[in-house]
């Protein structure tokens, strides 16, 4: 056997902060062999992007590496090269992919040019050559138009197709090793497994070693021929992905193995009795100015004459990959955004109050927004901000008020000391559970919950799944879970909305629409989560394309630009799919279904 | 803490200090008359170590005097100049397009007006004023600095994700200026306060050093200065000592300015 292209020696990084030392990486010895793909898993925290940075030597510079420390890449050792013969290797012989890819790319210059300075840089081409390698590179990442692409600015690009751009500036000058450091976790199912698909064919055909990093044991195991376990610095378990999927023998791989998103769909109890709506949507449309386009008058619409109800008591999942109007479909039934069509509310439409009554009517409707943490005043402390809620309805104050919100904050698994503490010194698990006890100090008849567990690791996602789902069976709280992540929604919800570019394009039971998805797209956004089987990823359909923009709609089915359904035709280009029966309460908008 | 920062602030407390309990170290009263034929405009010498007036009156005590005059006058004018720009600022941010267009224009036009020229036909034509009044002149001239940064930072706030999250919870308008946006400007109020006062410290001075200020015989910076009668080499200590005063007045209000505003920035 030959030797391995890179050989990690006992490599530990101390920081030093004040008189006190902390241990990042506690000596942690592996390989890599040459066209070897590598995953590292580990909860946040646990040290993986330390790892990848100690590796191309770019830790902060209150780091130091221990004594004894070894980087070996193509046998020559890295740590002992000094800062100038680092910086020819960089880029050169190992690169970095991050997951901001926005952050990789400078603003300020074309992209053809960037990914050519990475062969100008280390002298492997001309100007000539290097821009001709360039927009042969930008045209393998899949951008159609490489040339015209290679005149523009990262900004003019969508997230999934910025860090194709990374990719390509990374794998242009044929590095040994590719570090890629949670390169997809920024991006939605559908794009992720785009992305990680072209690294891999990529990869592969340049025989490129890889070492992937990612919190998601699937991901990485559907790429990996080895994964190795990582827990507060050290390597606690290493072996073949499936292994560590099915059978993990660390706690911290066993943890790992729980918090895979499985999509099973358990049949589940709609609402008893008659079926009397709480909310009832009737041709919701949000509109905003585009306002680069002012002048010229284009609306953008993001949200598209949209009706749905839910029953008190009920939970309705709604999906759609980021974009697609969601968000705005919350803000419009909060009265947050300007919005046309009807919002029906215990039979008022909210459209039509203002002021007091508006006012009086939210305690009955709550959210928990997408982005808890920022909604919470940062210079107000947690349990002024749940107490809050008793006193502006009236519910509760002084004592009692305070009492009651730290019942809250027990039901919610907060810490004591959370109370009194301002959002900013919360962790980010620790504001959306804060945003959660606030949102229902109010005792809310409907909790519209925005990607409410996206930033929560297993554990606390699903002890937060469990109890909004008792919360709706003991109070007979009706909720409005919106995610793109398949997984939780189909653990909480029993009706499930599916939304492309503004409109609802299925809706049906849950356990229907996920064990027999009618419109194309659906059956995409399924097939996207990732179930770290090699076999499934195979059969995965992967949408070609970008989630399309709301501002340039296309005619007809407004998903056919992307459809990959085998008869699709003309019809589908001109006319607008309307919504069809397939089961008991089952519809989905698609002509060939 | 920024490191030029701490220098400035024992220095404004000081000052501040000064103005408090100024009157209480002056060795002599501010309008006593020593000897009219011995003791008039005298150099500084043990006995009056900032020199006497022409009037035969102890700069030092009149110094001391004049400090908690122009301090306190700059310090009201202040006072009135935030009050009146955060309402303005407000008002515009949260009233309706039309209100804020109104406003705006309003304070467009104040700031295009040279604000030495208003006060100085102001104080004309009004006539000699005593100290509150006076005060409260300068403070009319300048609120509109303010008025846009408030207006500006309200904005921007009311766009914030936390001021629409108490919006959902149903928190009511005077309870989400109060407790959300209040506390929120404060950092920038203060910013604009330090700044507004660097500026009316030499306001006072120099309108008081033209008489349409604090009337002798009361002692203010500026009027000390007028006593010189133009003879600014001669008897310079007429004119040194209340310089000296006014510009380490301005300058630590300036330096404790830059502190605040770079917290703000921080705190975004």
């Amino acid at each position: 056997m030959t030797a391995p292209l890179l050989e990690v020696r006992e490599l530990g990084v101390r920081v030093r902060v004040r008189a006190t030392e902390r241990i990042l990486i506690d000596g942690i010895t592996f390989a890599v062999a040459r066209g070897e793909c590598v995953g590292i898993v580990g909860a946040s925290g646990a040290g993986k992007s330390t790892v990848a940075s100690a590796l191309i030597r770019l830790l902060p510079s209150a780091a130091t590496f221990t004594p004894g420390s070894g980087v070996r890449l193509g046998g020559e050792e890295l740590l002992a090269l000094d800062e100038r013969e680092m910086r020819s290797r960089r880029g050169r012989r190992l690169a970095m992919i991050f997951q901001e890819p926005l952050l990789a790319l400078d603003p300020a210059m074309p992209v053809g040019e960037q990914l050519a300075e990475t062969l100008l840089v280390h002298g492997l081409a001309t100007a000539g050559e290097a821009r001709e390698r360039a927009i042969e590179m930008i045209e393998r990442v899949g951008i159609g138009g490489a040339r015209r692409a290679a005149e523009r600015y990262p900004h003019e690009f969508s997230g999934g197709m910025r860090q194709r751009l990374v990719i390509a500036a990374a794998l242009l000058p044929g590095p040994e090793l590719v570090i890629a450091d949670e390169p997809t976790t920024a991006l939605d199912p559908t794009i992720q497994a785009q992305v990680l698909d072209l690294l891999d064919d990529l990869r592969a055909a340049s025989g490129t070693s890889l070492i992937l990093i990612s919190h998601d044991l699937d991901v990485v195991a559907e790429r990996c021929d080895r994964v190795l376990v990582m827990d507060d610095g050290r390597i606690v378990e290493s072996g073949p992905a499936a292994t560590i999927a099915d059978a993990p023998t660390s706690e911290a791989g066993a943890r790992l193995a729980m918090a895979r998103r499985r999509l099973t769909a358990i049949p589940r109890e709609g609402p008893n009795g008659p079926p009397d709506s709480l909310l009832r949507v009737e041709n919701l449309s949000v509109q905003y100015r585009d306002r680069r386009r002012r002048s010229r008058g284009t609306d953008v619409t993001a949200v598209d004459s949209v009706s749905f109800s839910i029953a008190p008591g009920e939970s309705v999942g709604l999906v759609g990959e980021s974009g697609c109007g969601k968000t705005s479909i919350a803000l419009a039934i909060l009265q947050l955004v300007p919005a046309g069509g009807a919002v029906l509310f215990g039979g008022e439409d909210l459209h039509l109050l203002e002021g007091e009554v508006l006012r009086r009517q939210r305690r009955r409707l709550q959210m928990v927004p997408q982005d808890a943490g920022a909604s919470l005043t940062p210079h107000l402390t947690a349990g002024e901000l749940v107490t809050e809620g008793f006193e502006v309805h009236g519910i509760a104050s002084g004592a009692e008020a305070t009492r009651r919100a730290r019942a809250l904050f027990d039901e919610m698994g907060l810490p004591d000391h959370a109370f009194d503490a301002l959002p900013p010194a919360l962790s980010a698990g620790e504001r959306q559970r804060v945003a959660i006890a606030r949102a229902l100090s109010t005792s809310p008849d409907l909790l519209v919950c925005d990607e409410p567990v996206a930033s929560l690791d297993a554990p606390t996602r699903e002890r937060l799944l469990a109890l909004l789902d008792q919360l709706r069976r003991d109070r007979g709280l009706a909720l409005l879970f919106i995610s793109h992540d398949l997984a939780s929604v189909q653990r909480i919800t029993s009706r499930l909305l599916v939304m492309y570019l503004g409109r609802i394009v299925e809706s049906g039971p849950t356990a229907a629409v996920i064990d027999t998805p009618r419109m194309p797209y659906t059956q995409a956004l399924l097939s996207a989560v990732p179930t770290g089987d090699r076999a499934h990823r195979q059969r995965r359909i992967v949408l070609p394309g970008e989630p399309p923009s709301p501002g340039a709609p296309s005619s007809g089915c407004a998903f056919h630009p992307r459809c990959p359904h085998p008869s699709r035709d003309s019809a589908c280009v001109t006319q607008v799919p309307p919504l069809r029966h397939f089961g008991p309460g089952h519809d989905a908008a698609c002509l060939k279904a | 803490m920024r490191h030029e920062a701490r220098p400035a602030l024992l220095l404004a407390t000081a000052l501040l200090g000064l103005a408090a309990v100024g009157p209480l170290l002056a060795p002599y009263g501010p309008t006593e008359m020593f000897d009219m034929v011995a003791m008039r405009t005298q150099p500084p010498s043990a006995l009056h170590p900032l020199g006497t007036d022409p009037l035969a009156r102890d700069v030092l005590s009149r110094l001391l005097h004049g400090a908690r005059t122009s301090i306190g006058i700059a310090a009201l004018a202040v006072a009135v100049a935030l009050s009146l720009g955060t309402l303005i600022g407000m008002t515009a941010a949260l009233g309706g397009r039309v209100t804020e267009a109104v406003l705006m224009r309003l304070t467009d036009a104040a700031l295009a007006f040279p604000r030495i020229l208003a006060l100085l036909l102001l104080a004309a034509t009004l006539g000699p004023l005593p100290p509150v009044e006076f005060a409260l002149l300068i403070g009319c001239t300048g609120w509109m600095n303010t008025a846009r940064l408030t207006r500006q930072e309200t904005g921007r706030l009311l766009a914030t994700e936390h001021l629409r999250g108490a919006r959902a919870l149903g928190v009511p308008r005077p309870r989400l200026v109060r407790r959300h946006l209040l506390p929120a400007l404060l950092p920038t109020l203060i910013a604009a306060g330090t700044i507004a006062f660097a500026a009316a410290i030499p306001l006072e001075a120099g309108l008081s050093f033209l008489g349409l200020g604090v009337r002798l015989p009361d002692p203010s910076w500026g009027n000390i200065i007028t006593e010189a009668d133009g003879r600014i080499v001669r008897h310079w200590w007429l004119v040194l000592f209340p310089t000296i005063a006014i510009v380490a007045t301005v300058l630590s209000a300036t330096l404790v300015a830059e502190r605040f505003a770079g917290r703000a920035r921080e705190d975004r």
